[in-house]
């Protein structure tokens, strides 16, 4: 019984030599993948290059420069016609706002490229890569990019779902 | 007192071995959730506009057998540093008649001065459907794909010996 007990520390003892020696070459792996790579991004940043149209449908490669506040969200492809009411609908109601639409898909882009499809907004077709997925990111937790110019800040804020929800967004947009 | 002994030493061991397994799973996790593009992703071609204003195709971006894809920025100390090893890969690779794309960040992270040619392109903007297919970290990463823009090798981090000979096999 003693021996089976000896055994048996040892063996928890060499697993545990084995396990430490394993975490500090992972540990190590880590340090060195962190030192050899600049920029590990977890800040939100805006879009500053960007190919789109502004609401008068002419080709824009930046978003509305006069608008102290510029809303930032995801257009999806497969609910094209709904959120283009909708947003449409966001801008009469929030006129001081400027609204900027980036395309999630092909079928988006070619409908916002169409001169058929009249928007009330900024339709973006590409942008900056870490601005765009970050913009992707928030929009798969149901949040759009809150520009302001004033203050040079980005925040998420909720995407409205429905007509019904504009309203809420007042002191979003507005500030107020 | 023996028995004593070796149960003191059992706990001890114990004591050593959950933590110690719990930071393997940690330390694993975030090893892997940032090491670069697991090989055999397959993602759509990389379209976009380059700092030239060229239109960057699905056409054009399937022209070549192989792809290069190097995340970099002229802000990054370790992607200057990186220059003459990445260099001499990007050569090796287009070489093998690969094509490669240079993305930033941001276009503002891209040369000014920067000249796309026709195996060569400087992205400046991409649309967000490259966005959503390709997770990047940090710069500078380096991915190679094949001509069905899947992935054969990708590298997070500078560029190290033997590495130019493991991309150019993996298009092989």
């Amino acid at each position: 019984m003693r021996f089976f007990d000896f055994m048996l520390c040892t063996g928890l003892l060499f697993l545990a030599g084995f396990v430490v020696r394993l975490d500090l070459r992972e540990a190590r792996s880590v340090a060195r993948l962190a030192a050899a790579t600049g920029n590990p991004q977890e800040a939100p940043a805006a879009l500053r290059s960007l190919a789109g149209f502004d609401r008068q449908g002419n080709p824009t490669d930046k978003l509305p420069p006069d608008a102290k506040r510029v809303a930032v969200f995801v257009i999806h492809g497969s609910k094209f016609q709904s959120e283009i009411e909708l947003w449409n609908r966001a801008r009469d109601l929030y006129p001081s706002v400027e609204f900027a639409g980036v395309c999630d898909d092909v079928r988006c882009i070619e409908q916002v490229s169409s001169a058929k499809t009249k928007v009330n907004f900024n339709p973006i077709v590409m942008g900056d890569y870490y601005a765009t997925r970050w913009l992707l990111k928030a929009d798969a937790r149901s949040h759009m990019m809150v520009l302001d110019r004033g203050s040079g800040g980005i925040r998420e804020a909720d995407t409205p779902k429905s007509p019904g929800d504009l309203a809420g967004l007042k002191s979003t947009l507005e500030g107020k | 007192m023996p028995g004593n002994w070796l149960q003191r030493i059992s706990i001890l061991a114990i004591l050593i071995n959950v933590p110690a397994v719990g930071a393997h799973f940690y330390l694993s996790h975030r090893f892997y959730s940032t090491a670069g593009i697991p090989v055999g992703t397959r993602v759509s071609p990389i379209t976009g506009l380059t700092t030239a204003n060229e239109k960057i195709t699905e056409s054009t971006a399937t022209a070549y057998p192989c792809h290069v894809l190097r995340y970099t920025s002229i802000n990054c100390k370790w992607c200057r540093q990186d220059e003459p090893a990445w260099q001499a890969f990007e050569s090796a690779l287009l070489r093998r008649g690969c094509d490669s794309t240079l993305l930033g960040p941001a276009a503002g992270d891209l040369p000014k001065d920067a000249v796309s040619t026709p195996d060569r392109h400087w992205l400046a903007i991409v649309p967000a459907s490259v966005a959503r297919e390709i997770s990047f970290f940090a710069t500078p990463t380096t991915v190679v794909f094949d001509r069905q823009w899947k992935v054969t090798w990708s590298k997070m981090g500078i560029l190290e010996k033997g590495d130019t000979d493991k991309a150019a096999k993996s298009v092989k």
